[in-house]
């Protein structure tokens, strides 16, 4: 089976807002609604650091740390089993979307979500150009939306608009039932962890923090299964023997 | 939409071979894609539109570090979206957050569509207190500005001579139009714009390495992955100049480099370091020197460079500290040469020479007391011990210590140096400094050595075609120049100023106030532009230049990558917007230089792309980008260009400022200084970062961009802002005797306390009130002729209880908040 | 509408009321949707099955929705 997840390496997230933006892009994304957010993990605001500034020479203890987030593709996904009409399903590959024409916009799933990913058209959704943008079809008014893992690029072979257009090699997608995947190979030898574990979601986006991995160096928008080795330039293998 | 009624749970099957074609098949730069007839239905019940799309392989111009070569993809006559693509050498991929927002920015109201002239003026009666934020435009002809702009030229010729007419170029399209503005004014005699920006550390560093306009040439990025310390000094590199290739950085780091960052604010970047030094604004030079003395101290320089390739051995007389020349005394050599000792024994230094050539020491050559360069040096770093300047600086003398070890002890490594140094008035002793400390440390011309915040790339090598050597160009003029050459006719009168690529009035000038009073002094002002910026709000003739996806162009890879890029037209120009070639060839042709410019662009593409041997056209063409072998990846490999051949540690033809003299990097400072005499009254120091989210002013207007950042804010120490009474995000006024802006303040504990922050590029429109070039400052050094935008001091208070900012406090949750420019003209 | 700029994932307990702002002035029952948010969690957590959380809700979501074609349906539940 195929299973797909997301590896972002925190470690190398810039925070660049790329993949935000690829994002609306891409998924023709109403303006004022975002389905993939960097947070900033730090500060109160974007792109401010937690702790103090150094004082007389001292190290200080600011830190800082991006956290770009989507909807996290639960395994124990409980949109979906709240919504009443099947409208938010999961696919047989893991990925969770949801089937717009199905959905009555009662904001179940919303209220489900403990990742507060998904999003709803309380308007008519705005665009700029107005004709909208990327290579799928805008949502109507009064239902709930939020990130696909780009399902109509992965359904033609193709990496999520995000994992393209990052800069930083720091997203990764993959299958994570196939033992040689990068993401499989990230999850297995690097430190991740996933948000808020505690709830029993099971998600399918794992975080690395602690050591750097390599990325994925990318020089082609297919997904990683599309290629034939040849075609992996720069792929690293995953380093052996853990994180410790 | 497609049928919903059994798409539920089904199985999701590939949709054919469309994806095989996206973007990279076959050779041709344009890609028209089949597609399976009308778009895929997905499960999710919306229309896919993968596979449908006709892609242009073009190039995103800015003045960025990116130069990314990106797929345009159109639908429906309509630019849908950005992607990247990779260059000939795939390992520079690259994106960003602005390439992509094209598909916003190219329809942005913004834009510029027709000629226009403002109301109020004509040749005779120009009316230039007209200009400003209440001029009003009316459309005009294309024939009608360029037999207008002509006639002007002409007529200012014979009355004031051709050099009163200024060509500005500024840096917003990184084509090859340029070098026909260039060839026109040359031809024409006009006055020519000099850098006066950035230009500080080159300066510095050129003067002792022969090398470096900007910053210095540095290794190109896919060799820092050697690195094994990188130092970056005063850049968020991963905000701006950095970020399209920050994976070259990271994967240095996760090599296991040393990452030390340098700033007096904790940057994205510091937040990826092993080590920060949050140096106070202003000290840099002391902080380097403390590191020349730990290196000194635990004798961890590279003694065969500083042999080999400096003048450490050289020695320096110590009646008249001047180097001892090889014609001074019974040396065999001739003038230029400088002497070393060698075995006890003077002797003539020749470039690139390995000799057991004595480093330290006092030696007498025919009755001269002499010490070496190098003695020189090092007592000149024993007065700056890190326990010294610790406190001055800021930094922790142990983590200077540290610092300096990783760089002189670790392998290659290096000092990416930036442009923000040289954005304090004496900058240019940074520049200096630290091309000394990486010859202590030996780190030229090796992989893994780096120079600079930015790599090299490549440019166009076109020879005279931009001067052409059959006539005799006018003179020019650095920008911060300008005032007084409009002003007070020093050191020439200038009565016009053509401009393109540069938003000069708006953001790209300091002291706002200052250059908007010397523009009054021009009889015409002409400025093409691709938006409506406050520049073009300044002008008497508008001339709207398409964007850059609506005219071709052979795109330099300057400070970015060394490849070469072709910009593919994605489309027609919009409105009546016509490149600038066309308008510059208008223009020559009305001057009677219609002769000297091929008829189209194209042609004149053609002709600069066939003097350049290491490129060709046609590859060039078809491929979209061509890496240009000739650029070496690793810099530094030979004999250096100063003139004994070396790097010259000691300069004892050193110019002086303010009775320093800097034969060696002596440290000195203009508003930073701690009694500076206005240290009391605007007790902040005041800098513009880059942001991630402009490039420039460029980008301005992108609305996703600005549902992330929509406003101008000033990142301040809570401590500050609370000594003040200042609340978080509360409206305040930035203050000093040029001007005053009015920003929302952003509690930011990254900002050092005393130092205070607005990100540069937002234009006037987007400011409560005033701009933050109203508190910049024109004025410049004498050795580094470069605007000081950094050395700005302000003072911060609440703003005043009436003041309007209803622009973002009142119902605008869409972005781009402030009121859109008049564009005029339809 | 969300936020570019929030900071953090929300803790439970206010992560509850800011499911209650979610629902405020929906169509349907704000909450009904309240509870089975929570209890879907607690379904995520195992500390409820599938079934038991079908069965809980059934005829609730069939009176205010008159259908209940969620996932968690047991094999052989019965509709009546």
């Amino acid at each position: 089976m195929t299973n797909y997840g997301l590896v972002i390496d925190q470690e190398r997230c810039i925070g660049c807002q790329a993949c935000a933006v690829s994002c609306k892009q891409e998924n023709n994304v109403p303006m004022g609604q975002f389905w993939n957010r960097v947070l900033t993990e730090g500060g109160d605001k974007l792109d401010t650091p937690a702790g103090g500034y150094p004082e007389d020479g001292d190290d200080g203890t600011l830190d800082m740390h991006y956290q770009p987030t989507a909807c996290q593709h639960c395994e124990n996904a409980p949109c979906v089993k709240v919504c009443p009409v099947n409208a938010t399903y999961t696919r047989d590959d893991g990925i969770v979307e949801i089937d717009y024409d199905k959905c009555i916009g009662c904001r179940y799933c919303m209220a489900a979500c403990p990742y507060n990913a998904r999003v709803f058209n309380w308007d008519e959704p705005e665009h700029v150009p107005e004709e909208g943008t990327g290579d799928v079809e805008a949502r109507p008014q009064g239902v709930v939306e939020k990130c696909t893992f780009c399902s109509h690029r992965v359904d033609e072979g193709l990496d999520p608009a995000c994992v393209v257009n990052c800069p930083a090699d720091a997203r990764i997608f993959g299958d994570l039932d196939e033992e040689t995947s990068t993401v499989s190979k990230y999850v297995n030898n690097y430190e991740t962890d996933r948000l808020l574990e505690d709830r029993g979601t099971d998600p399918k986006t794992y975080y690395i923090r602690g050591e750097m991995s390599p990325g994925r160096p990318q020089t082609s928008d297919k997904l990683e299964s599309e290629l034939d080795d040849d075609a992996m330039p720069g792929v690293p293998a995953a380093k052996s023997g853990g994180d410790d | 939409m497609g049928d919903s009624e059994d798409v539920g749970r089904r199985d999701v099957l590939k949709a054919g071979g469309a994806a095989a074609a996206l973007g990279l098949g076959g050779g041709g730069y344009l890609n028209a894609l089949a597609s399976g007839g009308d778009g895929a239905s997905t499960a999710t019940g919306l229309e896919s539109f993968v596979g449908q799309n006709e892609v242009t392989q073009t190039v995103c111009s800015p003045n960025c570090r990116g130069k990314c070569p990106i797929d345009v993809h159109v639908r429906d006559g309509q630019i849908k979206k950005i992607e990247p693509h990779p260059p000939e050498d795939e390992q520079y991929k690259r994106a960003c957050v602005l390439g992509l927002s094209h598909t916003q920015r190219v329809y942005d109201p913004t834009r510029l569509k027709y000629p226009m002239k403002r109301a109020d003026w004509s040749p005779d009666e120009p009316n230039p207190t007209g200009r400003g934020p209440e001029a009003e435009f009316e459309r005009i002809s294309w024939d009608e500005a360029l037999d207008l702009v002509a006639d002007k030229m002409q007529s200012l010729k014979s009355e004031y001579g051709a050099e009163s007419v200024l060509f500005h170029e500024g840096s917003g399209n990184y084509g090859q139009t340029g070098k026909s503005f260039k060839r026109l004014a040359s031809l024409f005699g006009a006055t020519q714009s000099a850098w006066g920006i950035d230009t500080n550390v080159g300066k510095g560093f050129n003067r002792i390495t022969g090398h470096g306009a900007f910053l210095p040439p540095t290794n190109e990025s896919e060799d820092w992955e050697n690195a094994n310390t990188i130092i970056v000094w005063g850049s968020d590199i991963f905000s701006s100049q950095f970020q399209m290739d920050a994976s070259k950085v990271l994967d240095a780091v996760e090599n296991g480099a040393k990452l030390v960052v340098v700033d007096p604010v904790y940057t994205t970047t510091a937040s990826k370091a092993d080590l920060w030094l949050p140096v106070k604004p202003g000290k840099d030079v002391y902080l380097i020197l403390a590191m020349m003395h730990t290196v000194f101290e635990e004798e961890t320089y590279d003694t065969d460079f500083l042999r080999s390739r400096t003048t450490a051995p050289a020695l320096v007389r110590t009646d008249t500290g001047e180097l001892l020349r090889a014609a001074d005394v019974s040396v065999d050599g001739r003038d230029d040469q400088v002497v070393a000792i060698e075995d006890g024994e003077p002797v003539a230094l020749e470039p690139e020479t390995e000799g057991d050539y004595a480093l330290f020491g006092e030696y007498t050559v025919d009755g001269v007391e002499c010490v070496t360069s190098l003695t020189k040096l090092r007592d000149h770093a024993a007065d700056h011990a890190p326990a010294a300047v610790a406190e001055k600086t800021g930094v922790d003398a142990d983590n200077i210590r540290t610092a300096a070890r990783w760089l002189a002890t670790r392998g290659p490594g290096g000092i990416a140096s930036s442009y923000a140094l040289g954005r304090y008035t004496h900058g240019h002793i940074f520049g200096q400094a630290y091309a000394i400390m990486l010859a202590m440390t030996g780190d030229y011309g090796n992989h893994g050595n780096i120079h600079a915040h930015h790599p090299g790339g490549t440019t166009l090598a076109a020879g005279d075609w931009a001067a052409p050597s059959d006539v005799d160009p006018g003179p020019s003029l650095i920008f911060p120049e300008y005032p007084d050459a409009m002003i007070d006719g020093d050191p020439h009168e200038i009565r016009a100023v053509y401009s393109i690529e540069s938003n000069m009035m708006g953001n790209q000038f300091p002291d706002r106030q200052r250059y908007q009073n010397a523009i009054e002094n021009l009889e015409m002002y002409v400025v093409a532009d691709m938006h409506h910026t406050d520049t073009v709000q300044q002008a008497d003739i508008v001339l709207p230049v398409p964007h850059w996806f609506e005219q071709e162009d052979i795109i330099s890879g300057w400070g970015s990558h060394p490849h070469l890029g072709y910009r593919h037209r994605v489309q027609e120009p919009l409105w009546e917007t016509r490149d600038d070639y066309e308008a510059i060839r208008g223009l020559a042709e009305r001057l009677g230089f219609g002769d000297r410019f091929p008829e189209t662009k194209r042609e004149m593409l053609r002709e600069l792309a066939s003097r350049d041997d290491a490129i060709d056209f046609e590859t060039l063409y078809e491929q979209g980008t061509q890496r240009k072998e000739t650029t070496p990846v690793v810099k530094y490999t030979d004999e250096f260009p100063t003139e004994t051949g070396r790097i010259e540690l000691y300069d004892d033809d050193a110019p002086s400022e303010e009775g320093v003299s800097f034969e060696l990097p002596r440290p000195l400072e203009d508003r930073t200084a701690d009694d500076h005499e206005q240290a009391d009254e605007y007790p902040l120091m005041f800098m513009q970062k880059h942001s991630r989210f402009r490039i420039h002013s460029q980008y301005e207007m992108v609305n996703w961009s600005r549902e992330i950042n929509p406003e101008p804010q000033l990142d301040i120490h809570p401590r500050d802002a609370k000594a003040r009474g200042i609340e978080d995000d509360e409206y305040v006024r930035v203050y000093n005797d040029r001007g005053e802006m009015v920003v929302k303040a952003k509690y930011n504990e990254a900002f050092q306390p005393g130092l205070v922050n607005t990100d540069q590029g937002w234009w006037a429109r987007d400011f409560v009130e005033g701009h933050l070039n109203d508190l910049t400052h024109n004025e410049t050094s004498d050795v580094g002729r470069c605007m000081a935008f950094y050395d700005v001091r302000v003072a911060v208070e609440p703003a005043p209880e009436d003041v309007d900012t209803s622009m973002y406090t009142e119902g605008n949750p869409k972005g781009s908040g402030a009121a859109t420019p008049h564009t005029g003209g339809d | 509408m969300n936020d570019p700029q929030q900071p953090t994932l929300t803790p439970l307990p206010e992560w509850e009321s800011e499911a209650m702002d979610i629902l405020d002035g929906v169509d349907y029952d704000a909450e009904l949707g309240l509870q089975m948010a929570r209890d879907a969690i607690r379904v995520s957590n195992g500390e409820l099955t599938d079934a038991e959380f079908h069965e809980k809700y059934h005829e609730d979501v069939l009176a205010e929705f008159g259908e209940d074609n969620r996932p968690t349906e047991p094999e052989g539940f019965d509709d009546g």
